[in-house]
């Protein structure tokens, strides 16, 4: 790095002292001319002419200074003008200007004091700052003076017969001036060094501030980018109906909570910053399981829970939250989730499912219409049946009456007794009192029957209640297969096994809907396989309890189903039924219903041409993580 | 104008610097030379007089010591001339009587005698200045050259003759004017002479006598 400072220094300097150079040859050109003009004028105002007697000419001076100014100049000129600032035309720079000492001092007789021109021109040639350039100059006048002083010393020493020592002497004082300006050159030098290796730091200074300037802005462009960006992830945020929020189990205080929380469910969002706030929100019924939802999740695992929250007003909100759990930086736990406000899907899934299960009514009707309609023909019969027979009973009465009033009468009770008599056999009364009761139970069966039905249907399509409730899963068996009868009783027989089983915590409703679908899927299947044949599948359904669960099974004897569709089957829309028998939904219901709600599973066992067992498994008591379901 | 590259081609540049390196180089050697000649290339003169001419018009005072210093009035060497007298007659120390001839062509007008260095003369202590018409006293006395000096005892002997310059308008102690100050302090038993720098008194085709030359350095 040194290294790299200290050749943009001496770049620096280099270009300084070229600069200088550069002006000192101009200065010299200057300089030239100006003692060319100095010489001229001097010859011409001191000797302007040699005379001989009364002819004078021009003296020879004149043209001395003429073309001695010429001949000196032309060369340092022509270097300056053409090749400024090179070491070769400073070098001829201050040889001619040595020169011009000679000439000067020539053209003024040898004054001794222009001799101080050789002293001025050397502190002119320092100008250059190349105390290199002195020594030449020196040599010049060394040649000068030794040449001179050899043949004409006077003109040198202003003595025609010098001591040995006056060459030294006046080299002596040459030397003196070199010295002081050898240092100046240097002094100057090392000055420009230290203003180049200045200028450098000032640069590099100002370098550093270009460059914390530039980080300033960028930092600013930057945090404005940010501070843009976190505004469309907060516009983002608080444009959904999805509730971001961060809560703190350790305060029990939410960090943060998007502001739409205020026009989804009216609570200013500021009031999450209390403590326990949100979990003040949560419906009573709910807190626990959120609470120890918040406090048992697994970080890094995404959880969601379904509960009740509190609005503003004090109604309740169905919602659905998804969480995970993270670490902070100081090693304490956050939850960091959205909650989506599932009110209006809540409503239309309970809208849908009680839609399904009227769909299935309907769809079922002809058949339950016809269920009903046997009992309902025999009872009309036997009524029929009863009232003849009444009406004959009547009549015998009526001839028992007669009777007795003769007897009381004591008139001839004959005509009467034998009345009475043929009244008895045209009233059939030995097979009326044999046939009559018989009627009345048959009749009492069908209606009993017709009850049965209809009680089924009531509790089919009655809609659950908001919470769970204890059920009877037998009797739910029962009266979904009493209202699928019809879809079955042609093509198969069926075979019902239960176990004993406790109440099951359920919504059984929807266990109903899902057991329906089930089993006349079951019916379809296996009437697929018999039609034609005359014959009967078989439809086998068994309850029993599983360890925690209860395991409700339901088998056909169908043609079971292809390996490649049975992971779609519980697709919503799928169906394999032609237009109008299947609407795709039931099984898709039937497992939503099962797993999401009940936490429970459907699951199913196929092999080909033998048939298909669904497993229905549902836990006997609810589950602490199983949502509540929809209660608005 | 100065930025380099701006004057044509390399070629070009490179033939203008020989040309002024040639200029500059060989006009230095030889101008310097020619100077050199021109400026120690001593006038000419005639023999002087052993004494004192008789017929010659300037008053000779009894009793001192004379100099009489012949000048071209125009002669612009001649200020060295005067200048390395005046240092002489300093430096001798000796009472000298001094004559300035300004020589005064025949044919000059009046106003060839209102002349600087006339009237400086006139200031000059214990100075006369006499204006020498035509030469003549030049010729009694065998002066040609501007800055002859000729340097005569009590007696009107003799003493030196010569110039006190050793190069043409070039000051300076020089073997002239060291005789001359040997001769003003010490009268030598032989007369001395010296060459003389400066310019002819006479129009060439009037200088005459032979030309003596002397020791010249």
């Amino acid at each position: 790095l040194s290294e790299e400072r200290e050749r943009r220094v001496e770049a620096l300097l280099k270009a300084t002292l070229d600069r200088k150079r550069i002006r000192a040859d101009r200065l010299f050109v200057w300089l030239f001319i100006a003692q060319w003009a100095f010489a001229i004028l001097l010859a011409c105002v001191l000797s302007p002419f040699s005379w001989q007697g009364s002819i004078r000419t021009v003296h020879p001076h004149v043209e001395l200074a003429i073309f001695g100014g010429l001949v000196l100049n032309a060369l340092p000129c022509a270097l300056i003008v053409l090749r400024p600032g090179r070491r070769s035309t400073r070098t001829t720079v201050a040889v001619a200007q040595m020169l011009w000492s000679s000439l000067l001092i020539h053209l003024t007789g040898g004054r001794i004091e222009t001799h101080f021109h050789v002293f001025v021109s050397l502190v002119c040639i320092a100008f250059y700052a190349d105390w290199r350039l002195l020594i030449p100059a020196t040599f010049t006048v060394a040649v000068d003076h030794f040449v001179r002083g050899e043949f004409w010393p006077e003109s040198v020493y202003g003595t025609a017969t010098p001591e040995w020592w006056r060459f030294l002497e006046h080299a002596a004082w040459v030397m003196f001036e070199d010295f002081i300006l050898i240092l100046s050159c240097r002094r100057a030098i090392a000055d420009a060094r230290a203003v180049a290796d200045r200028e450098i730091s000032l640069n590099e200074a100002a370098v550093r501030e270009t460059e914390l300037k530039i980080a300033e802005r960028s930092t600013e462009i930057r945090a404005n980018a940010l501070h843009a960006t976190t505004e469309q992830y907060r516009a983002l945020l608080e444009a959904t109906a999805a509730v971001p929020w961060e809560f703190d189990p350790a305060s029990r205080r939410c960090v943060f909570i998007g502001r739409q929380v205020e026009r989804l469910w009216g609570w200013p969002h500021e009031r999450f910053d209390q403590e326990d706030f949100l979990l003040h929100c949560v419906h009573h019924g709910d807190r626990q399981r959120v609470m120890a939802a918040f406090d048992k999740s697994a970080t890094s695992e995404e959880s969601s829970i379904e509960y009740l929250l509190r609005r503003a007003d004090g109604s309740f909100a169905n919602v659905r939250t998804l969480f995970t759990r993270a670490e902070v930086e100081d090693g304490s736990h956050v939850v960091r989730g959205v909650t989506i406000d599932v009110t209006a899907q809540r409503k239309l899934e309970i809208e849908l499912r009680q839609a399904q299960k009227l769909e299935s009514v309907g769809r079922l009707a002809a058949g339950i219409a016809h269920e009903i309609n046997t009992p309902i023909q025999f009872v009309s019969d036997s009524v029929h049946f009863v009232r003849d027979a009444s009406q004959d009973l009547l009549k015998l009465v009526d001839a028992y009456e007669d009777l007795r009033r003769s007897v009381v009468a004591n008139e001839d009770a004959r005509p009467a007794a034998e009345l009475l008599a043929k009244t008895r056999e045209d009233a059939d009364f030995d097979y009326v009192r044999e046939n009559v009761p018989a009627a009345l139970d048959r009749s009492l069966d069908g209606l009993r029957r017709v009850a049965v039905i209809v009680r089924s249907m009531k509790d089919f399509s009655h809609q659950d209640e908001a919470e769970m409730a204890q059920a009877d899963l037998a009797k739910a068996i029962e009266s979904t297969l009493v209202i699928a009868r019809h879809e079955f009783k042609y093509v198969a027989d069926v075979v019902t096994e239960f176990e004993p089983l406790p109440p099951v915590t359920c919504h059984v409703g929807e266990i109903n809907q899902a057991l329906l679908n089930i089993v006349v899927n079951a019916a379809h299947a296996v009437g697929d396989v018999v039609k034609g044949t005359g014959g009967k599948g078989l439809i086998k359904v068994t309850a029993r309890r599983d360890g925690d669960d209860a395991l409700v099974t339901v088998s056909d004897t169908g043609g079971g189903i292809p390996e490649k569709i049975r992971d779609r089957i519980f697709d919503p829309f799928f169906t394999t039924k032609e237009v109008g028998k299947g609407t795709g939904q039931g099984l898709a219901i039937a497992r939503a219903s099962i797993e999401a709600k009940h936490g429970g599973s459907l699951t199913l066992e196929s092999v080909m041409g033998r048939g298909t067992t669904f497993f229905i498994r549902i836990p006997i008591e609810r589950r602490v993580a199983e949502p509540a379901g929809e209660r608005s | 104008v100065f930025a380099e590259g701006q004057k044509g081609d390399v070629a070009r540049r490179r033939v203008v610097i020989a040309c002024a390196a040639a200029l500059t180089v060989g006009g230095t050697i030889f101008g310097g030379a020619a100077v050199l000649r021109y400026e120690a290339t001593p006038g000419t003169s005639a023999a002087p007089p052993p004494d004192w001419p008789p017929t010659s018009r300037i008053e000779r005072r009894a009793g001192a010591a004379q100099i009489v210093f012949f000048a071209h009035p125009k002669c612009p060497c001649t200020r060295a001339s005067f200048a390395e007298l005046e240092a002489a007659l300093r430096l001798a120390d000796a009472p000298t009587d001094v004559v300035f001839v300004f020589h005064r062509p025949k044919d000059a007008g009046a106003d060839w005698e209102r002349d600087a260095t006339i009237e400086a003369r006139r200031r000059f202590p214990n100075a006369r200045v006499f204006v020498d018409v035509g030469g003549e006293e030049a010729k009694l006395f065998g002066a040609e050259t501007s800055g002859h000096a000729l340097l005569f005892d009590a007696d009107g002997r003799n003493l030196f003759s010569g110039g006190v310059t050793g190069a043409r308008d070039h000051i300076g102690d020089n073997v002239g004017r060291r005789a001359l100050v040997e001769a003003l302090r010490s009268p030598p038993i032989e007369p001395v002479r010296r060459v003389v720098f400066g310019c002819p008194l006479f129009e060439p085709e009037a200088a005459e006598g032979p030309d003596v030359g002397g020791d010249g350095r």
